[in-house]
């Protein structure tokens, strides 16, 4: 019996419409409750929509807290906020089986769980655990459940974890494991605003706190829209483009070009490849678009490949980051498998 | 908007256009170099005619065919095309979808497909085509004779001939060579003249050599014979001025001898018959005499005239003209000193006589004065440097054995035969230095044939 998925219909204009309708009001929401990030909020739904997790990254009051509680806010997801620090223990994330007195008498331990078992889990600071707590979050955010004393308890769904990690305080903090690392569908940076932004954040809100959002997703809702994700359409192309991107993040792939070859220790894993095709799905869902076209990836390659590429000391030496190989990556890479001589080159389509 | 079928049909085209040239053009080309060198060697090696060469143009047809092949298998697929299409007209993967999904109501949304150009640079290689033509036209229009290796090459020897001309005419007009051998002569140099090719130069450069040598061989001989003829003239003008003008000094029995040596040596058909008879006769006046004189003179300076034209015409060298030249000298002065000096009464006694003294030196005279022997020497005082034979060298000659030949047969001698005894005593044969040698079977045959005798076995 064949294991293969067979692809659903392509989704009608009046299919796709309710969910394009849906998520474009998530957008302005979230937009009108952080300012000047539109860009950012894109992405964060396009992580939120393919049921992905979402390591932020930047320097403390930049936003990342209040757009995790935005998020939280506006679509009805239970929200709980983790604070790591150096002492906390996997039983503070995952909950501790505790001894108590039940009504008859008896005596019996008794699962309390916790934080980690919410809809969104707000993982501040994450680099400042130990090792030890940051591997505790590997099985739920992969297999979206925890298992204690032998027990396997699955974890509400949906299931994020946004995580936060400031990258200018090194002292004292544990960097992610790669492993932990590939876990997260993307690692945005979150930067400051513009002066402009500023002065509306400063003029419009009181201690900056954000509006009251006038509407909001409901959980019945969310799920139809990852239904929907779901039915985007990944043609063939697209699919064996996204196959040819991951290989070629590899120093010994053929088709890898000379920063690939100079400064990538270790390429992207297969998990890169999926979560490419599945942001991609989500992202064309939020263009309004039933299939995934070679634009969709080139827009979520820099976030899902950046913490993915380990690169070698020569790229620090280069002062050259992992945004940089990937641009050069895309830009290297014929997307279409055209294929045609070095001598030969279409001339793009001028659009009126 | 155009049909996105239509649009990757008409991108198809475009692409396939361009791929049948891009290996169209470098397999034409390498052809045409091929064709136009086949097209000069077959017209000049094997004389072919440029029309028939024509056929070569289906080779540029065979090369189109490869080209299409070629450009076939190189064909993008067309789900390359949609997808490029698709990502060129922003269609966000609709038009790719398309081939597996049936689109729906989305057909209607579908933005407008413009197929996009694809650029090649081909002007390097039209320009080789066009050289590549070039040459090809350049070797059907080239004159025959040009592209033709297998014409001979003339052989440049016209001047050779020229002067073996002359020098033939010269030889018939001197009576060297007789007309008829004369004229098959300049015959063959005729042939030769046409048939000179550079082809094989040496057999024509033989062929001149051949003649040079026969015409320089019948001049030379005809030289000899007229030195020969000089000198007997120079010896009758000798004669004839001798019995002109000192025949006061003559004997009459010498004067009548010479009168006879004279007739034989003027007996060559040369002089007027009245005045050979009256030489026979010895009957000659004083103006038969200076006639004689005349006629010998003439006949002298007219074998030189033949002499010096054979020289003048490189047919004979200047060391043959000098001895011509010095042949008929004759020093009638000297011959009038010595008679005036010597009584002589016949001529064998002037000849004679004549043989004697000399004007002395070791270069001039006639160099046979009479030798003169000093005190003859002696063997005193004198002795043979002896040299001692080392002992091996005598023990081979003793080892060697005595042969003799009797009868026409090798006999070995015994060394018990008394005769044998000496030096060589006891020797035996091939291993010592001496000059026996055993005769192989092989060569016995060789042996008898140089002494030209026979076997007994033969007999």
């Amino acid at each position: 019996m064949s294991n293969e998925v067979v692809a659903p219909a392509l989704l009608q204009p009046e299919e796709l419409a309710p969910a394009v309708e849906s998520t474009t009001k998530l957008r302005e929401q979230l937009d009108r409750q952080l300012l000047g990030r539109s860009e950012l909020h894109n992405l964060v739904l396009v992580a939120v929509l393919s049921r992905g997790h979402l390591l932020l990254e930047g320097v403390p009051g930049v936003g990342k807290t209040a757009l995790v509680k935005a998020l939280a806010q506006l679509l009805h997801l239970d929200f709980k906020r983790v604070q790591f620090t150096p002492d906390l223990m996997p039983g503070d994330i995952l909950g501790a089986h505790i001894l108590q007195e039940t009504s008859e008498g008896r005596r019996e331990m008794q699962f309390r769980p916790g934080p980690v078992f919410t809809n969104l889990l707000l993982a501040d600071e994450i680099n400042r655990a130990s090792p030890k707590t940051q591997s505790a979050l590997l099985e739920a955010m992969q297999e979206r459940a925890v298992t204690l004393l032998g027990t396997t308890r699955p974890l509400p769904e949906p299931f994020f974890v946004l995580a936060s990690q400031n990258p200018i305080e090194l002292e004292g903090t544990y960097p992610l494991p790669e492993a932990q690392l590939d876990r997260f569908l993307f690692k945005l940076i979150v930067s400051t605003v513009e002066a402009d932004v500023l002065d509306r954040i400063i003029s419009t809100r009181r201690h900056g706190a954000p509006p009251a959002p006038t509407w909001s997703m409901s959980a019945d809702e969310l799920r139809r829209v990852f239904t929907i994700v779901d039915r985007v359409y990944l043609p063939r192309p697209v699919s064996r483009y996204i196959s040819r991107l991951v290989a070629a993040t590899h120093a010994g792939c053929a088709e890898a070009p000379p920063p690939v070859r100079n400064y990538v220790a270790h390429g992207a894993s297969p998990r890169a490849a999926i979560a490419i095709a599945e942001s991609a799905r989500a992202f064309a869902l939020l263009a309004g678009r039933p299939t995934v076209g070679f634009d969709d990836i080139k827009a979520v390659a820099a976030p899902v490949l950046n913490h993915r590429l380990i690169l070698n000391y020569k790229a620090r030496l280069d002062r050259v980051d992992a945004f940089a190989v990937v641009r050069e990556l895309l830009a290297a890479l014929e997307e279409t498998g055209l294929n045609l001589p070095s001598d030969m080159k279409v001339r793009e389509v001028q659009h009126g | 908007m155009e049909h996105p079928n239509k649009a990757i049909q008409h991108f198809r085209r475009q692409l396939a256009i361009l791929f049948v040239l891009k290996y169209a053009l470098p397999l034409t080309t390498v052809y045409a170099f091929v064709w136009g060198a086949a097209v000069l060697v077959l017209r000049a090696a094997a004389d072919v005619e440029s029309k028939s060469l024509l056929w070569g143009l289906a080779g540029v047809v065979v090369c189109l065919a490869v080209a299409v092949a070629l450009a076939r298998r190189r064909m993008p697929t067309e789900t390359a095309m949609r997808a490029l299409m698709d990502g060129q007209n922003g269609c966000g993967g609709l038009l790719m979808a398309e081939a597996e999904q049936e689109l729906g109501g989305w057909r209607q949304r579908m933005p407008s497909l413009t197929p996009p150009t694809v650029r090649w640079d081909g002007r390097r290689g039209g320009a080789l085509l066009a050289l590549a033509a070039g040459f090809v036209l350049v070797c059907f229009l080239a004159p025959k004779g040009l592209a033709d290796l297998s014409a001979d090459a003339p052989l440049d020897v016209g001047q050779e001939i020229t002067r073996l001309m002359t020098q033939i005419a010269l030889l018939k007009a001197e009576a060297v060579l007789d007309p008829k051998r004369a004229g098959a002569l300049a015959e063959k140099l005729a042939e030769l003249r046409e048939h000179a090719s550079g082809k094989e130069p040496a057999r024509t450069l033989e062929a001149l050599d051949h003649l040079r040598h026969l015409t320089q061989e019948a001049a030379r001989q005809a030289a000899e014979q007229s030195t020969q003829s000089h000198q007997r003239l120079g010896a009758a003008q000798a004669l004839a001025q001798a019995l002109e003008q000192n025949s006061d000094l003559l004997d009459p029995q010498l004067a009548k001898e010479m009168l006879a040596e004279l007739a034989g040596l003027m007996d060559d058909g040369s002089l007027d018959p009245e005045l050979m008879q009256a030489l026979r006769q010895q009957k000659l006046n004083g103006k038969q005499m200076n006639k004689l004189a005349q006629a010998i003179l003439g006949n002298k300076n007219g074998l030189m005239r033949r002499v010096a034209k054979l020289h003048k015409a490189g047919l004979i060298d200047d060391e043959l003209l000098a001895r011509c030249r010095k042949a008929g000298e004759c020093d009638c002065e000297g011959l009038r000193d010595f008679l005036c000096k010597n009584k002589c009464y016949s001529l064998d006694d002037l000849k004679s006589k004549g043989k004697f003294g000399g004007k002395g030196g070791i270069t001039r005279g006639p160099g046979h004065a009479p030798m003169t022997w000093g005190k003859p020497g002696s063997e005193d005082d004198f002795q043979f440097k002896e040299d001692v034979l080392p002992p091996s060298a005598l023990d081979s000659l003793k080892s060697t054995p005595l042969q003799e030949m009797r009868g026409g047969n090798v006999v070995h001698k015994k060394s018990s035969d008394p005769a044998a005894s000496g030096a060589l005593d006891g020797a035996a044969a091939g291993s010592g230095s001496a000059n026996t040698q055993t005769i192989l079977p092989m060569h016995r045959a060789s042996v008898e044939r140089y002494f030209e005798r026979q076997t007994p076995n033969k007999k």
